[in-house]
This record gives structure tokens, sequence and C-alpha cells, in this order.
């Protein structure tokens, strides 16, 4: 029982994904906003979904942005980070995450490329897409382009002011020409996270969690390995997609999966009771 | 549009104790038969109270000798006249969608909450102790014999430190609650167990800490304090739930406006988040 979405995509056939893209505003005096989360989204978390749901509230409650956009870029295959799958699984989790949604999409522009793309060319691509060949967004004020901002957990930005990381000139490309939405993240110190980026603040936007959450795609990786429930962290169609690819197994060891008979949902606690009930 | 999966005027009179995903026979013989119960208001029911089932399985499972057989959620009556309380009706709806689709093993007992008093904890597990035990004669084994089940109680850390907090609890009930049920406590961020625990020692051998390793603080209080300041609640309750909660404008400042998918957002999205329907150049 395949849950695999689309079909393999090659950068040929590739096209932009615009069905959720809104072209116009009615508000006045508000810039459009699309946001970007990069990341290696292995796999997707109901953290990363929140983010973009936090997002909004702040751009409308404190900002004068309208988010007109949202798109998950994952990274492709050449990262070579621990813990990725193949950028196919990668892409086909986040669009399972993300079918239930009316606003958030995938772009797999980044995932085709064999070779890294610097998050500076992903936004470019973006910027691209929506304003250049897109013509922008219709605003009561006539056509503006839409501001692209990345969409990151404060641990990102922490890897920002790490000496060595980035290459400054991509970290000054980023910051000056689109700017940031960092939600908080419970075990990164955001002043810290920020105190080297201090000439780019007015173009990052700080949004606290209300909520406490630190659900990790790390922590996710952990619990399969040790055959624990990852169940309410990720979304449901996530689980049953990992647990039917086996990935993230210590072995590709064997899965909860309900073609075992035993009744259990995908991703369930093996320590909770299964087989014939009542 | 969601279709009520509870009578519009639920009575005790139709009750029945709900049993479709109780294990007919254990795979262990040698283990202990374990019920766990959550009491609670869950108004509304999170991802969090459904992570606390999961969580207790897996420490069940790799750190104790008991199996489980079964889990129940029992929210609290409309007589508990706590704040945020929605009404009963509402609450078992919003618990059943969640484990519905969402859960094999969790059932939602109205017993409790179809009662117009209120009824104490400790009469609650009683309850589960007379049906599960004396009415089935527990869980059966391999071998044909029956079992008697374990029955526990399944809580956050808040609730075992309003246990040691004077006033709060009839200490005959905590007694009677530690030392013939046992508690599985999840560890929650904010609340320090050591202190929440420390009037509880002579009944420790029955109470089981459960730490979270994914620190995770979504209470209910934080969803009704969005839902009045017209903020996202998905991705924290499961999504049928916050429909439910959207289609009869539950925990809104004064039922106020709510995200309908007339103008194509989903409910409980972000209003912040664009509306579809102008996306066309």
């Amino acid at each position: 029982m395949a849950t695999d979405t689309t079909p393999t995509l090659t950068l040929d056939d590739y096209q932009f994904p615009t069905a959720r893209l809104r072209r116009r505003i009615t508000s006045k005096d508000r810039t459009p906003l699309v946001l970007i989360a990069c990341g290696s989204f292995s796999p997707i978390t109901f953290l990363h979904l929140r983010m973009f749901e936090m997002a909004a509230d702040y751009a409308r409650f404190n900002t004068e942005f309208e988010v007109v956009g949202a798109y998950l870029s994952c990274v492709g295959d050449a990262y070579k980070k621990t813990g990725l799958v193949k950028a196919e699984h990668r892409v086909n989790m986040c669009s399972l995450a993300v079918a239930g949604s009316s606003w958030l999409s995938v772009d797999p522009w980044e995932a085709l490329h064999e070779e890294y793309l610097e998050t500076a060319k992903v936004l470019d691509h973006f910027h691209q897409e929506i304003n250049v060949e897109g013509g922008g967004v219709e605003t009561p004020e006539g056509r503006k382009e839409a501001k692209i901002a990345l969409l990151a957990g404060a641990d990102l930005i922490q890897t920002m002011s790490t000496p060595g990381v980035w290459d400054p000139k991509d970290i000054d490309y980023i910051l000056k020409n689109f700017g940031a939405f960092i939600v908080e993240r419970t075990g990164t110190d955001i002043d810290e996270a920020l105190s080297t980026l201090q000439p780019y603040t007015p173009n990052i936007f700080v949004i606290q969690q209300l909520v406490q959450n630190d659900i990790s795609s790390t922590k996710i990786r952990l619990f399969r390995r040790r055959d624990m429930s990852i169940r309410y962290l990720v979304p449901e169609p996530v689980v049953n997609y990992i647990e039917e690819h086996n990935l993230y197994d210590e072995d590709g060891a064997a899965s909860t999966s309900s073609a075992d008979g035993k009744g259990k949902m995908a991703g369930e606690s093996k320590g909770a009771p299964s087989g014939l009930k009542g | 549009m969601s279709a009520p999966v509870v009578a519009k005027n639920p009575t005790t009179d139709n009750y029945t104790f709900p049993v479709n995903r109780l294990k007919k026979q254990m795979d262990n013989p040698e283990k202990t038969p374990l019920a766990l119960i959550a009491c609670g208001s869950f108004s509304p029911i999170t991802y969090l109270h459904l992570r606390m089932f999961e969580m207790c399985a897996d420490f069940a499972r790799f750190s104790t000798d008991f199996e489980i057989v079964g889990g129940w959620i029992s929210p609290v009556s409309d007589a508990y006249k706590k704040t945020g309380l929605a009404k009963a009706a509402h609450r078992i709806n919003m618990c059943q969608l969640a484990v519905d689709q969402g859960s094999s093993w969790i059932m939602i007992d109205t017993w409790e909450p179809l009662r117009e008093e209120y009824t104490v904890t400790a009469e609650v597990l009683d309850h589960f102790n007379a049906e599960i035990n004396d009415v089935r004669g527990g869980v059966e084994t391999s071998d044909g014999a029956k079992k008697k089940v374990h029955i526990a109680l399944l809580a956050g850390a808040d609730l075992i430190q309003t246990m040691s907090t004077p006033g709060v609890w009839a200490p005959e009930d905590i007694d009677y609650i530690l030392r013939n049920f046992g508690a599985f406590i999840v560890e929650r961020s904010g609340t320090d167990i050591d202190e929440a625990l420390s009037t509880l020692q002579q009944w420790k051998d029955n109470i089981y800490v459960i730490q979270q390793l994914v620190q995770n603080d979504i209470s209910s209080t934080k969803i009704r304090l969005f839902r009045r300041r017209d903020m996202s609640i998905r991705y924290l309750v499961p999504e049928p739930v916050v429909h439910y909660i959207e289609e009869h404008s539950l925990y809104g400042d004064d039922g106020g406006s709510s995200t309908h998918e007339k103008d194509g957002k989903k409910p409980g999205e972000s209003l912040g988040a664009p509306t579809p329907g102008s996306s066309s150049t």
C-alpha cells in the first residue's frame, strides 16, 4: 500500500508550485510576504508545521506584512548530513504533512539538484519565480514585490553566528536582501544567537513560542532506533510513510506496520495492546 | 462537517462500558496486566494527552513487568465547575474524534462525565476495577486462566502536584488511590517532580515516573487562550478536534469569528495565513 505522492520528478519537468500562492491582497498598507523554510526535514514534525502557524499569527499581529504564501524547501542529498534519508522520501513526507493545509506548499526545486545549493541561491530562486517571472502581488497600492523571508528556528540562526559555519557573504546577502522570521527554541539562547547579527536586526523578526516544544527530527530518529513511539509528534500520514519504507530504523529492522496483522497503527508504541480486542 | 459521535443527549441509561479495544488475551502470561486510566478535564484534548499514553506504553514495555491491556480517558463531569470547562457532551465528542482514527487502543469512558454529580477519582478507579475485574473477571492469559488487571491512574506531574498540595485532595482518597491502584506520572516542564512526590513517599512503590524525552507543554489552558486571542491551534490538537472546536465555536471570546471553511482556510489555521480564493492572477 504505497503512500508515495508525486511520481519521480526531475528538473526537466519541474514547475514552481503556485496553487496555494495568493496573487492579490486587499488590505491597505500591507506588504505581501512569502515564508520559506529551508531544512533537512528528516523527518518533518509537528513543530515544523507549528512554525508556520506561529509566524502567520506573528505577522498578522506584530508587523505590516501579509502572508501570501509559504514553502518548505528540503535540502538536497549532496548535503550529507547525519540522519538524512533520500530527498525523494523527505519531499514525499513533507507533501503528506501539508496535504491538509490550505496555505503551505512544498517546493522540490532545491532537493532536485544533485549539487548542494546555498540558502542564498534558494531564496533567489523564490524571488525569481514569484517576483521576477511571476510579477509579484497585486495590492491596493499597485503591484508590489512579495518580501521573501527565511523562516527558521533559533538553532539555525545560531549556526549563522557560529564562526566558520556560514560564509559571511551569504549571511549578509540573505539578511540584507531577504530577512528572517526566527522561532525561539528551547535550548537556544536567542540573544546570544543574534549577538553577532546586530546590523541586520531590523530584518530579523523573533517569534516567541508560547508553547514550549522541542520536538526535533533528531529525536524522532532516536525514538525510531529505540523502537519507541513517534505518534502525535509527526503527522499520521508521515508516521505511516516512515513505517512503510522502514526509514530511520537501526538497520531497517522490523516495524510496527499494520501488515503484521497485529492491529496496531503505524508508529504506535509496541507497549500498547494489539491484536483482537473486546 | 463532522457527524456527532455521541447521541445528542447521552444519558446514563444507555451507557455501556467500552471494551472494544480491550485486549482479549495477554501475550505474556508472566506479566501483570495493566489498565491505564487518564482522568481530567480534557477541555480540549490535546496531542500531549495522547502522547502520555504512548510514552507510558513505551515505559511499561521497557521498564516494568506490566503488559498493557487497555487505555481509557475519563473526562470529568460538568459538576466539577472548573474554568474553561466546555459541556461534557462536547468534551466527550472531541475525545472520541481524537481517538477514533487517531489511536488503536485508547477508549473513551462516558460513565464519569455523564453523571450529574461530581465523582471523586477514587470512585472512578473503583468503577474501572468493577467493570474490568468484577464484571469480566479480568483478562485471559494464553494458558486459559484469567488474571486480575492492575488498574492505574495515568497523569501528568501537575496532577500529582495537586496531591501533595494541602487542602486539595482528601488524604483518605490519596491513600486509597495510591495504595489500591497506583499511578504512572508523566513528567511535565514546569513541575518539580521531586517536590510533587515529596509528601507521597509512603506510596512510592506504586508510583512510576516517566520522563519526557521531548519537552512539550501543550496544555488545554493554552489552547483556550489561543482561541480567545484568535491564534492558531493547528498541530497542537488533532485535526478533527480543531474542526469540532471551530464548528461549535468553542473557547472563542464570545463565540467569536472563526476561520470557516467557506473562505477556503482550514479550521484553526492562523488568521494571518493567506485565504485562498484570490489566487488567480
